[in-house]
């Protein structure tokens, strides 16, 4: 799963993307309205936390913008001046959510969460896929009802298969969503990580469509 | 028209001129139309006079009698009330035909006073003017009284009728008057008027000043208006403005000591987040305070309640979505809050906030508007407040306890608002054991 952070507070922002980072997650920060705009409508987010006090491009035009241009992941924007009417034009603005600083970073993250298991049509936190379960608020992933230990990279990754069960991701996408920018797109990691989940979570869990891409596969049997 | 109105000072001293100025004009027209007409008669009469005297000579008897008499038909009709007589002293010389066998009595002039004027009563008693004058003829000793007499009843016929066209014409010329008045005095008060709409405009929020092309009387009143508000205005936004950079600027510290703080193992780190906790919420009740507008306002614009708490739900909806709470709106129709907006919001935000936070799932929103004080009730079916707890948790500067429901600072906050707006917050049970919070505000009229 892949953030985008836009917080003009650098050490704010720390705290965010090191909490972020530690929960699995891949994660991209600007520190302006101008960079958080650029990279909203050039990168694919799962998510976005947006400061609504951003130098340069305040963060509820930003907003609009990306609204605007056919940005549709769940944004949850931060408050510092909170009043109430800033928090109703942000949501009118498309916002999904909002907290308020101060902040800890633990309900940061539970609603960063939250965003990301709505956004993709999950009602419970807990998401199912034949035997394996996953815990979106503890990370926590069981096969049979036994706890499996995962990697951040396989965790990520099956984040991203359980929250898009059904559907067909092809490669660059998966690559997009639980690697850094800067990772080299033409390494064969996506094939390896597929096989080692595969490996500790059953053969058939996920299915490989050639050419398009993989697919997790919930049936009981 | 009230009657404790410009308009009705300007309309009722305008009546009373027109009135009086016009009595005025009738009385005197008349007056001067009657002295016209009776000179003019006078003038007739005295021109008989002349022709008697003219005519009269002294035979050789020493009698006097008349070489002709006036042609006048008037003069032979009997009693036609035109008469004319000659007199030596009491004794009758000659009569016109028209007095048959009577005679007119009449005060005697001196002999040089000339032509005189009188008012005598004729042989059937009608009233009579009579123009006598003693004359000395020649040929004789003795003087003689020739009178000409005529009836005054056409004067008084010809002043009537006069009267009463003239009466007709000004009451004509007062209607046209008044009515002039009348339109006067909406056109001169109209500025006035449009003072009184604009200002409404401003109240119910479609306008921020009132315009300035006024004319030069009002428009003093009206630039001074504008000053006022702007400085208040301009006060409240800088007072706003500074809240919200203070606010800024501490609330990313806050959150970095916050959360460096959870960090820490063991007591140092949890006295460290206690401490951090409490400054959090008393910067946050401050702030709150200091950013609420009271009765700032000049003018005190009508703010719609109804749209405020759509607003706030919408919000509501979305950060307790997965609570699965129904927040149910009810007669909130044609509540208009007296105050500032930004205040009103961050009441009903806290109030709603904390509904949603403890309902289990339902709040209802309901409202009424009662002695120009708007009523306005928020209810929860959560656990409630105890209530001798629901005094301590409005109390300025109260130690929060997060685990009792409705201790959050919110309720504080909103208890110290309406305070500046001589409202009040009230707890009670709710219908449903939660807690039922009544906020009394003034109205907008």
């Amino acid at each position: 799963m892949k953030i985008l952070v836009v917080e003009d507070d650098l050490q704010v922002s720390r705290q965010i993307e090191t909490a972020l980072r530690n929960s699995g997650y891949v994660v991209e920060s600007a520190c302006d309205g101008e960079e958080g705009l650029y990279q909203g409508e050039s990168g694919s987010f799962d998510a976005a936390i947006l400061d609504l006090g951003l130098p340069k491009i305040d963060g509820i035009k930003v907003l609009h913008q990306w609204r605007s241009t056919g940005q549709n992941m769940p944004v949850l924007i931060l408050t510092a001046r909170d009043t109430w009417r800033e928090k109703v034009n942000g949501l009118r603005a498309g916002a999904d959510d909002y907290v308020a600083k101060p902040f800890q970073v633990e309900e940061l993250l539970a609603r960063v969460e939250a965003l990301i298991r709505r956004a993709t049509g999950h009602a419970s936190p807990v998401l199912v896929c034949g035997p394996v379960m996953f815990d979106t608020t503890s990370n926590r992933v069981t096969c049979n009802e036994t706890v499996v230990d995962l990697t951040a990279l396989e965790l990520g990754m099956l984040s991203y298969l359980m929250h898009h069960q059904g559907e067909v991701i092809s490669k660059s996408e998966l690559t997009e969503h639980i690697y850094d920018q800067d990772f080299d797109r033409d390494s064969n990691v996506i094939e390896v990580l597929v096989n080692r989940l595969r490996n500790k979570l059953g053969a058939g869990l996920i299915k490989t469509h050639r050419g398009l891409g993989y697919q997790l596969v919930c049936d009981e049997n | 028209m009230r009657a404790r109105s410009l308009s009705f000072r300007l309309f009722t001293t305008s009546i009373v001129w027109v009135f009086m100025a016009l009595t005025v004009v009738g009385v005197l027209l008349t007056l001067m139309f009657q002295h016209h007409i009776e000179e003019h008669f006078d003038a007739f009469l005295y021109d008989h006079l002349e022709e008697n005297i003219a005519a009269a000579i002294i035979d050789n008897t020493g009698e006097l009698y008349l070489t002709w008499v006036p042609a006048d038909r008037r003069f032979s009709e009997p009693y036609s009330g035109w008469y004319w007589q000659i007199n030596q002293n009491n004794k009758l010389i000659a009569t016109s035909e028209s007095l048959v066998d009577g005679r007119l009595e009449f005060t005697q002039p001196d002999v040089d006073a000339g032509a005189q004027v009188q008012k005598v009563f004729g042989p059937h008693k009608e009233k009579l003017r009579i123009v006598v004058q003693q004359v000395i003829v020649p040929g004789s000793d003795f003087t003689y009284s020739f009178l000409v007499a005529g009836t005054v009843a056409g004067i008084n016929r010809d002043v009537r009728n006069f009267t009463t066209k003239l009466v007709i014409t000004l009451m004509l010329l007062g209607a046209g008057l008044i009515s002039a008045v009348f339109m006067q005095i909406r056109i001169g008060l109209k500025p006035l008027r449009q003072m009184k709409t604009a200002l409404k405009d401003i109240r119910s929020g479609t306008q921020k000043r009132l315009p300035e092309d006024f004319p030069a009387e009002v428009l003093p009143i009206v630039r001074e208006l504008n000053t006022m508000m702007g400085h208040s205005e301009a006060l409240l936004e800088r007072a706003r403005t500074q809240v919200g950079d203070l606010a800024h600027a501490l609330k990313n510290p806050m959150t970095v000591i916050r959360n460096e703080a959870h960090e820490i193992e063991g007591e140092r780190g949890k006295l460290l987040a206690e401490k951090t906790e409490a400054m959090a919420s008393y910067i946050e009740r401050y702030l709150s305070r200091a950013r609420a507008a009271g009765s700032a306002n000049v003018i005190g614009a009508s703010v719609d309640v109804q749209a405020i708490v759509k607003d706030i739900s919408f919000l509501m909806v979305h950060t307790y979505q997965d609570d699965d709470i129904n927040i149910r709106l009810r007669q909130l129709d044609g509540l208009y809050f007296k105050g500032d907006a930004q205040d009103l919001e961050e009441m009903i935000g806290n109030l709603l906030d904390n509904a949603c936070k403890w309902a289990n799932s339902e709040v209802i929103v309901y409202g009424e508007t009662r002695n120009s004080r708007i009523v306005l009730c928020i209810e929860d079916d959560g656990p409630g407040i105890p209530r001798h707890q629901r005094e301590n948790v409005l109390k300025r500067g109260q130690r929060l306890d997060e685990t009792v429901p409705g201790s959050g600072l919110g309720l504080g906050i909103v208890s110290d608002i309406a305070a500046l707006y001589h409202g009040s917050l009230i707890l009670q049970q709710s219908s449903t054991g939660g807690l039922l919070a009544r906020l009394e505000l003034p109205a907008a009229e």
